[in-house]
């Protein structure tokens, strides 16, 4: 279940109480605190106050849901469900729209009638309709990949949080303990997940812009894919022999870690999705094929020489 | 061309079972497609105190071409089904023995 970050002002709580004990601990009438044992109060409670209102990855799965179900509608052949995370080598198949070959075969029946707009139907729309449906596709594929790896960015900062705020907690308890190696490293970051899935399926899809989506997805993946997830990239924070301050100073330098991979992830993703805009600005005829003269010939022209001519 | 008779109403009958059938189902394809794209998933990404770089607007103006093209394929889809519709009810009236054929065909695809 994801960590709510609604929790952490308890956490920063704790942790508030945990210094002030540990400080209490070494005070001495004669020669006051133990320095270095003495926190600041507002800066203690107030230390994850910039994640508070974080989004939350399980406010994504309608939108990602959302963005299957379209890409089902719009798959000119089968493709791989799969998301970020799931097991490479267990794909989740799904098949091509079988309905959308029936443009194509609308215009092939009106290819015959010699009108201008019949004839138009046939070159500009019926041919053109899968190519154009897979460049749809495309775009439904990125973005849907896109919002998988926010809601994993998401998932993986909060993640982070909650060690991070109960490892802090348990290290400040701890700091007045004769040996501290158990809880040196305790705090780690580990990097977000912004693969977006792999290379773009773009059979038939014929704007060349996926390509440069493409090489994006390959950075992205490269960067800081499924890889450095797997290898749980630990942050050697120096805990050892530490007194309050330094926990603080160290914590709060593991936030300032989760922050820039929340925004290098982000980076990645942002970039991606402007590509995939720019590609289709680019295109748009080819992303949206211009309305057909057929769809707006009134009734009675309809067989005139100008439209349906006859055959 | 010149097609006549039954040929021409078997022809004509192809159009309308493309007018009546395929095309509305495509439209039909797209219009499910349409109505499962998000309007903007921003609201989700939202986020204060300058945490991260937030890909919102970004995805809201991928979304806002999803829609649009989504919604005018289906849009002119429709419009081109109901013209081979009514192309398929007008020329019969040309040629009886093409409008004989046609109904045979047409009373198929209505069934």
């Amino acid at each position: 279940m994801t960590f709510d970050v609604a929790d952490l002002p308890g956490r920063a709580q704790e942790l508030n109480k945990a210094a002030n004990d540990a400080a209490s601990d070494t005070f001495d009438p004669q020669i006051g605190y133990a320095p270095n044992y003495v926190t600041s109060d507002d800066e203690v409670l107030g230390i994850y106050n910039d994640f508070l209102d974080a989004p939350a990855p399980e406010d994504f799965s309608w939108a990602a849901e959302g963005l299957l179900k379209a890409m089902r509608k719009l798959a000119t052949s089968g493709f791989n469900a799969n998301k970020q995370g799931d097991k490479p080598d267990h794909p989740n198949l799904e098949p091509g729209n079988n309905d959308l070959t029936g443009v194509d075969a609308a215009g092939v029946e009106v290819e015959d009638w010699t009108g201008d707009a019949a004839d138009a139907f046939f070159l500009n729309y019926g041919e053109k309709f899968v190519p154009t449906a897979s460049n749809q596709f495309c775009a439904y594929y990125v973005l849907r990949h896109a919002v998988n790896a926010e809601a994993a960015v998401w998932q993986t900062a909060r993640d982070d949080l909650d060690k991070l705020s109960k490892d802090a907690i348990e290290q400040m308890r701890h700091v007045a303990d004769s040996n501290q190696d158990d809880w040196t490293n305790a705090l780690s970051v580990a990097g977000a997940v912004v693969a977006i899935g792999g290379a773009i399926p773009t059979a038939g899809a014929t704007l060349s812009g996926w390509a440069v989506v493409g090489a994006g997805v390959t950075v992205a993946s490269t960067g800081m894919g499924l890889a450095k997830k797997e290898e749980k990239k630990k942050d050697p924070l120096a805990l050892a022999n530490g007194n309050p301050q330094e926990i603080i100073r160290e914590v709060k330098r593991a936030l300032g870690e989760i922050k820039k991979e929340i925004k290098s992830g982000e980076e990645e993703i942002k970039r991606v999705v402007e590509d995939a805009v720019n590609t289709i600005d680019g295109s748009w005829k080819e992303f949206c094929l211009p309305r057909p003269a057929l769809a707006d010939v009134p009734r009675k022209d309809i067989y005139s020489p100008e439209n349906m001519g006859g055959v | 061309m010149g097609l006549t008779g039954t040929e021409l109403g078997a022809e004509i009958g192809n159009i309308y079972k493309m007018g009546k059938e395929v095309l509305p189902g495509v439209a039909d394809d797209y219009n499910d497609a349409w109505a499962n794209t998000p309007a903007a998933v921003s609201g989700s990404t939202s986020r204060g105190g300058g945490l991260g770089d937030d890909p919102g607007p970004k995805m809201d103006a991928l979304l806002d071409k999803l829609n649009k093209a989504t919604f005018d394929t289906e849009d002119a889809l429709r419009d081109v089904a109901q013209a081979l519709v009514w192309t398929a009810d007008d020329y019969v009236f040309t040629d009886q023995a093409a409008k004989d054929e046609f109904d045979r065909k047409r009373k198929k695809v209505d069934e």
